[in-house]
Order: C-alpha cells, then sequence, then structure tokens
C-alpha cells in the first residue's frame, strides 16, 4: 500500500468503458497491450507503456504487476523518460459527451454490509466464519467459507430532490421524517446486496 | 450517514446501543486497506499528474468501477 501510495498515481478504470476522446484511445493503446482482465492492477507509465514486460505479462506471473516490481522496472528507464514534464499531457480538449456524469446537485452515500450473527443474548455480533455462494447456485462449486469476512460495499445516488427530501431544511437532532417511499424503498431492498468478500 | 438505523433497530435488542451497532457493520481500521489508497477516477487526470510529477500510474481496472463494484 505504502509503496503504491507514495511512488505510482493511482487510478481506476472500467475496462470496457472506452470512449470516443482522448481518454478512450490512451486506454486503448494501454488495454492492447494484453494482461487486462476484470480485477488486474498494472503499472503504466504516462507515455502508455506497461512497466511488466511483454504482451505475456511475465513480469506479473500472468496476473498483476507486483507494485516493487514496477517501481524497479520504472527506475530502470531512462531519466529523460522518467523526469517531471518528459511527457506533456494537456487538458482533455473534448470529452465524448457519451461519458455518464454525476449530475448537479447530488449525493452520493456509501454503505456497508456484513453478515452478522447473534449470541446467546441475541445482541448482534460479528462473525468468524461466514459461509456463502455469492448469489450464485446453492448447489453449485462456488460455495466459500469466508474467514474473518469483511464487509462488502455499495452506494446510493440520491438527485437534489432526492436529497431534499430526506434531509429537511430545518433538520433538529432527534426529528424523525417520513421517506418518500421510493428512497425508502433503495435505501431498504436496493443496498442489501451481498457484497461480502 | 446513518443509513441501517431503522434495520439495525429492527434486528437487534433494544439494549444494544446504535452507535454499537453501527460500529460492528462499518469497515474496522485494517480492514479494506485497498480503500486507504487515494484511487483517481480519472485516466485521464491521473495521467497528466503523473506526467507533471515523474511518476507511473497504478492501473486498477475491473468490469464496472472497482471502487463500486459489488
Amino acid at each position: 500500500m505504502k509503496a503504491i501510495r507514495e511512488n505510482f498515481l493511482p487510478v481506476v478504470i472500467t475496462l470496457h468503458g472506452a470512449y470516443k476522446d482522448a481518454e478512450g484511445d490512451f486506454w486503448k493503446s494501454i488495454h492492447g497491450q494484453g494482461g487486462w482482465g476484470t480485477g488486474r492492477f498494472h503499472g503504466v507509465t504516462a507515455a502508455g507503456k506497461m512497466l511488466c514486460g511483454t504482451a505475456e505479462r511475465p513480469g506479473c506471473g500472468g496476473g498483476s504487476c507486483n507494485p516493487q516490481k514496477a517501481l524497479a522496472r520504472w527506475n530502470a528507464l531512462p531519466e529523460e523518460e522518467r523526469r517531471p514534464g518528459a511527457v506533456r499531457v494537456e487538458h482533455l480538449a473534448e470529452m465524448d459527451p457519451a461519458f455518464p456524469r454525476r449530475p448537479e446537485g447530488s449525493l452520493i452515500l456509501k454503505g456497508y454490509n456484513r453478515p452478522l450473527g447473534r449470541d446467546e443474548a441475541g445482541r448482534l455480533v460479528r462473525l468468524k466464519e461466514y459461509r456463502d455462494c455469492q448469489e450464485l447456485s446453492p448447489d453449485g462449486p462456488h460455495w466459500k467459507t469466508f474467514v474473518d469476512p469483511e464487509p462488502g460495499r455499495s452506494f446510493l445516488w440520491f438527485t437534489e430532490a432526492q436529497c431534499k427530501a430526506v434531509v429537511p431544511a430545518d433538520p433538529q437532532a432527534g426529528r424523525t421524517i417520513p421517506l418518500a417511499e421510493p428512497v425508502a424503498d433503495r435505501i431498504v431492498r436496493l443496498t442489501l446486496l451481498n457484497t461480502i468478500y | 450517514m446513518r443509513l441501517t438505523a431503522a434495520l439495525l433497530a429492527l434486528l437487534a435488542p433494544a439494549s444494544q446501543p446504535f452507535e454499537e451497532r453501527f460500529a460492528l457493520v462499518k469497515a474496522s481500521p485494517g480492514e479494506a486497506r485497498w480503500d486507504e489508497i487515494p484511487w483517481t477516477t480519472s485516466l485521464w487526470e491521473a495521467r497528466m499528474k503523473a506526467a507533471a510529477e515523474g511518476k507511473p500510474l497504478f492501473v486498477w481496472a475491473a468490469n464496472g468501477n472497482p471502487l463500486g463494484i459489488t
């Protein structure tokens, strides 16, 4: 974690979301070098060179980059390729209009879900082990025991109007307000997804 | 945001404080450590910054945004 934080610019991207702009072209040039699959991560230079060898990705063992090895390959590059400003990247002149944008005034809430059990007193407690098939066939081979399961996450997007409906103009501690049914429905039913890992 | 308040109230004895029940669900320190990394969600912005600072990118891809996939 520390190596990534201190030595790289960490960025996330959707595998199949290449758009018709310079960013989409850059992603295509990286993706075309091979080694990408869902969950994979690799070191890449600002010039678009992957830091893990050939298309077969031997430096990654066929999976994702080891950050330390990627950093070593970066440091082995000539100084003129690595120095600040060696690669000029201008602001994106035009962005593909198909790229989804967060609505003005919207709110994104992060939720957590975790399997809980009960102790002898009926109190909620964390589970040491949790067995699940991750919503796949209960008869299939995907049942797995999660030890010390970590919480999964989900995200709720609210429009500006929905935000105002949830938080009144004059909020007061201890006050309760009814939620609009669509909002309550999303919170109660659509947030409770099994995302435990 | 205490979105799970109503749910937890239904699921546990009233004697178990909400704060305690909320803490049971939420990620504890040391969990989801990948979430401690300051991920950028724009490849181009990350590229600009990497070029300006003389650093490599660390690109994490998934079917869907890795920060939000379930």
